[in-house]
C-alpha cells in the first residue's frame, strides 16, 4: 500500500510540474520569439517540442519521486490531487487569457 | 488534403470524441454511491488510450497540413481570432489531457478499493474526472468553430 501511494504522488506531482512546464512554454514562446525557433529548430515544430519535452519531463520526473526514500501518507495524495485540479483550471485560463491579450493586442 | 491526411482528421475527431464520452461516463459512475471499480478501471484505460491516439493523429494533421494551409483560410477570413485565441488554446490545453487521464487511471488501478473506502479520496477524482470531461467538451467545441471559421 505504501509504495503505491508512493508511486501514484510521484505521478500526480510530475504531472502537476508538467502542466506547468507547458503553460511557462507556453507563455515563453509568445513573449520570446527565440524560444519558439529554437522549438521549430530542433523539433521541426513549436508544439511538437512542447509535447516532447512535457511527456520527457513527466516520465523522468515520476520516476526520480518514485525513487526518492520517504514516506507518502493518503492525505498527501488527497492534496496533491487537488492541486492538480487547481493548476489545470488555472493553466487553462491563463493559456486562454494569454491569447485573448495578444490577439486584441492588449500585451 | 490526402487521404491520409483526411482519415487523420477524421480518427482524431472521433477518438478524441470516444475519449471525452467515456471519461463523462467516469466522472458519472463516481458520482454514484456504489460504484463498480473493474468498469472505472476499463473507462479510465480506454479514455487514456482514445486522448493519446487523437492527439497523435490530431498533432500529425496540425503539423503536416493545418498550418500551412488551413491556418492561412483563417487569419484571412472574417474569424481570425477563430486560429489565433481558439485553435491556440485548444492545441496548448489539449497537451494537458493525456497527463491527467495517466493520472486517474494509475488512481483507479492502484488505488481503486480506497476510493470505495474513504470518501475523502473520492473527493478530488470527482473533481478531476469532471475537469477532464470538460475540458474535453470545451476542445471538442474549439474544434467546430475552427472548422467553421475554415469554411
Amino acid at each position: 500500500m505504501k509504495n503505491k501511494l508512493k508511486i501514484i504522488n510521484a505521478f500526480v506531482l510530475s504531472a502537476v510540474v508538467t502542466i506547468l512546464f507547458i503553460v511557462a512554454m507556453t507563455m515563453l514562446a509568445e513573449i520570446r520569439p527565440i524560444i519558439k525557433d529554437w522549438l521549430k529548430i530542433t523539433f521541426s515544430h513549436h508544439w511538437t517540442g512542447k509535447g516532447i519535452l512535457a511527456v520527457g519531463l513527466f516520465l523522468a520526473l515520476s520516476l526520480l519521486i518514485s525513487f526518492l526514500p520517504q514516506e507518502t501518507k493518503e492525505g498527501a495524495v488527497r492534496k496533491n490531487l487537488f492541486l492538480l485540479f487547481l493548476v489545470s483550471v488555472a493553466g487553462t485560463l491563463v493559456i486562454l487569457g494569454l491569447y485573448i491579450l495578444e490577439t486584441f493586442r492588449f500585451i | 488534403m490526402s487521404l491520409l491526411l483526411r482519415y487523420n482528421l477524421i480518427g482524431h475527431v472521433v477518438l478524441g470524441l470516444l475519449g471525452v464520452i467515456v471519461f463523462y461516463a467516469a466522472w458519472l459512475a463516481l458520482l454514484k454511491q456504489n460504484f463498480s471499480l473493474k468498469f472505472l478501471r476499463f473507462l479510465s484505460g480506454a479514455g487514456l488510450t482514445f486522448f493519446l491516439l487523437s492527439l497523435l493523429s490530431g498533432g500529425y494533421y496540425y503539423v503536416q497540413h493545418y498550418g500551412n494551409v488551413v491556418k492561412p483560410i483563417i487569419k484571412a477570413g472574417r474569424y481570425p481570432w477563430a486560429h489565433s485565441v481558439i485553435m491556440e488554446t485548444k492545441e496548448h490545453v489539449f497537451l494537458f489531457l493525456p497527463f491527467l487521464a495517466a493520472v486517474v487511471f494509475l488512481v483507479f488501478w492502484l488505488l481503486g478499493e480506497r476510493i470505495g473506502e474513504e470518501p475523502k479520496l473520492k473527493r478530488p477524482l470527482v473533481f478531476l474526472v469532471g475537469l477532464i470531461a470538460v475540458l474535453g467538451i470545451a476542445i471538442l467545441m474549439a474544434g467546430i468553430t475552427i472548422s467553421g471559421a475554415a469554411r
